[in-house]
């Protein structure tokens, strides 16, 4: 049962999967090509400037910044939206199938190709920054970029819990606490802004659960 | 008898609005319900209830002896939905949904589907976002027979049918209902498919149950009754056990009932009125309908 489960959300997620691994491989291409122009033409002491002491490259790998909270937002329109079109998330409830194995394996195979995403432009950007600056910089980058994963996960189950949510009004409600959580994770403007990363860290790892509420709320026939 | 469905004391608000109160019914394995009611008489809540997709404030309804909004994942196997609007993954195709759906029945009965998908002349790989209402009907009733579920809901399956599609699926729904002995519960607006198609009728009345009872029976026991007298308009009352309802128009009088023409001329006598010409009208399960309901 699993597997049809996971059938049905590969047949949604498919496009979109091609579509954001072309994207990642884009961005960093872009972000070589970045790196190349500062060291090319800017010459070394621009770069310490800049680079480093400015947090230049944090500021202009924004690819890579806004890459994983726009996929984490596709992928729960492209899952859910059908699903809530039309009441048609009926079908799904009227499975053989417990509703907590059905809603937190559609929710666990979109997230994993959100995450091998993340994997893929974690050590992506490891690999790229690593062949120019030293490892100081590689870590204070990837630690910066960390938060911006965290907000791309964090997007996801949100919006994937505010599309199950079956009225208006609460889904504004969660709209907005959403946007205060994963606004969090995009203020730092240079790099080690974030301190205490685990606090997102547990918050982000509880929030699949909330698709649990919107199911409940949906099955006493809230409206 | 053994119930497929029973519910006790349903009583349901929305807010302050009470729609179903106090609702008793009890549905007997291996028939075919038909259930009508105007619009807003809680046909629509009490599906729903059935359904598992809401509540009741207060009652019980069970489902194959389950509590219709916690059943069991065994249990809702043995239950076939079709749901109004013939709902389905319209992001799929005709043959993924019959994959999709294979793997959680294990007595699919794939012959079933591909039957009715036969009769559609479409390729496998069609879009079933790219069909019409009548081609959705096939695909949806044909997952719902490969299930081969014990008892199959249908809420409102004529919508948006032509006469056509609306004929093909009473042909296939009743082949089918009758060779396996399957108990179904439909709902929906034409009356005469209802009436083609149901062994009982059970008829919703403002917040109650007008009335449960095999069609034979309606048939048979409910009278239509005319006669013309100017004089009477507003003597004879309905609901005194006698006359069911009743209707003026002009010097008209219609009434319906439960009881023979003998007790009825009876009955208005005692009101002291005489008839010479009360006549007897055959009904449609329509007008029966009507005649139950009244008009407005």
């Amino acid at each position: 049962m699993l597997k049809a489960i996971l059938y049905k959300e590969w047949i949604k997620l498919r496009w979109a999967v091609i579509v954001v691994a072309a994207l990642t491989v884009l961005s960093l291409a872009y972000t070589i090509g970045m790196i190349n122009y500062y060291v090319e033409f800017q010459g070394a002491f621009s770069n310490w400037m800049y680079v480093i002491g400015k947090s230049l490259l944090l500021k202009n790998i924004v690819f890579v910044k806004f890459l994983p909270i726009l996929t984490g937002l596709a992928f729960a329109l492209i899952q859910f939206v059908p699903e809530m079109t039309n009441k048609r998330m009926r079908l799904s409830y009227h499975l053989p199938i417990s509703e907590k194995k059905l809603l937190l394996s559609s929710v666990g195979f979109g997230y994993m190709f959100l995450l091998a995403e993340i994997i893929f432009l974690f050590f992506g950007l490891w690999l790229v920054i690593s062949m120019t600056y030293p490892t100081e910089v590689v870590t204070k980058v990837l630690m910066s970029t960390i938060p911006w994963f965290l907000g791309g996960s964090a997007m996801y189950f949100m919006a994937a819990f505010i599309i199950l949510e079956p009225t208006w009004i609460y889904r504004v409600i969660y709209a907005v606490v959403a946007y205060a959580l994963i606004e969090l994770n995009f203020r730092a403007t240079t790099y080690d802004q974030y301190q205490r990363l685990w606090i997102m860290v547990l918050i982000v790892a509880i929030m699949p659960l909330t698709v649990m509420f919107a199911s409940h709320r949906f099955r006493r026939g809230t409206k | 008898m053994e119930h497929v469905i029973e519910c006790k004391n349903l009583t349901h608000y929305y807010g302050d609005n009470l729609v179903l109160n106090d609702l008793n019914l009890k549905v007997e394995k291996g028939r075919i319900f038909g259930i009508l009611g105007k619009n807003g008489m809680g046909k629509t809540t009490t599906i729903n209830i059935l359904m598992g997709f809401l509540r009741p404030t207060s009652g019980q309804c069970l489902v194959l002896g389950e509590e219709s909004h916690k059943l069991s994942p065994l249990t809702r196997q043995k239950i076939g939905l079709l749901h109004e609007g013939h709902l389905a993954y319209d992001f799929m195709t005709i043959k993924q949904v019959e994959n999709f759906y294979a793997r959680f029945f294990p007595e699919w009965k794939a012959e079933y589907y591909w039957d009715l998908i036969g009769k559609l002349g479409l390729k496998d790989n069609h879009k079933i976002r790219n069909m019409s209402c009548g081609q959705r009907s096939q695909v949806v009733l044909g997952l719902i027979f490969a299930q081969d579920p014990e008892l199959l809901i249908l809420d409102d399956y004529s919508m948006g049918l032509d006469p056509g599609y609306r004929a093909l699926f009473i042909d296939y729904l009743q082949e089918y209902v009758r060779e396996k002995n399957k108990t179904v519960f439909l709902t929906s607006h034409i009356i005469q498919d209802v009436e083609k198609v149901a062994d009982d009728t059970i008829i919703m009345g403002y917040q109650k149950l007008l009335l449960k009872m095999p069609l034979t029976t309606l048939k048979k026991d409910f009278h239509r009754f005319e006669f013309r007298n100017a004089n009477v308009r507003g003597v004879i009352k309905a609901d005194d056990n006698i006359i069911t309802n009743v209707e003026y128009y002009n010097d008209k009088i219609t009434l319906y009932s439960f009881k023979p023409k003998a007790d009825v001329i009876k009955h208005l006598k005692t009101l002291g009125i005489t008839v010479s010409d009360l006549t007897e009208i055959p009904m449609s399960l329509e007008e029966a309908f009507i005649g139950l309901t009244g008009k407005y």
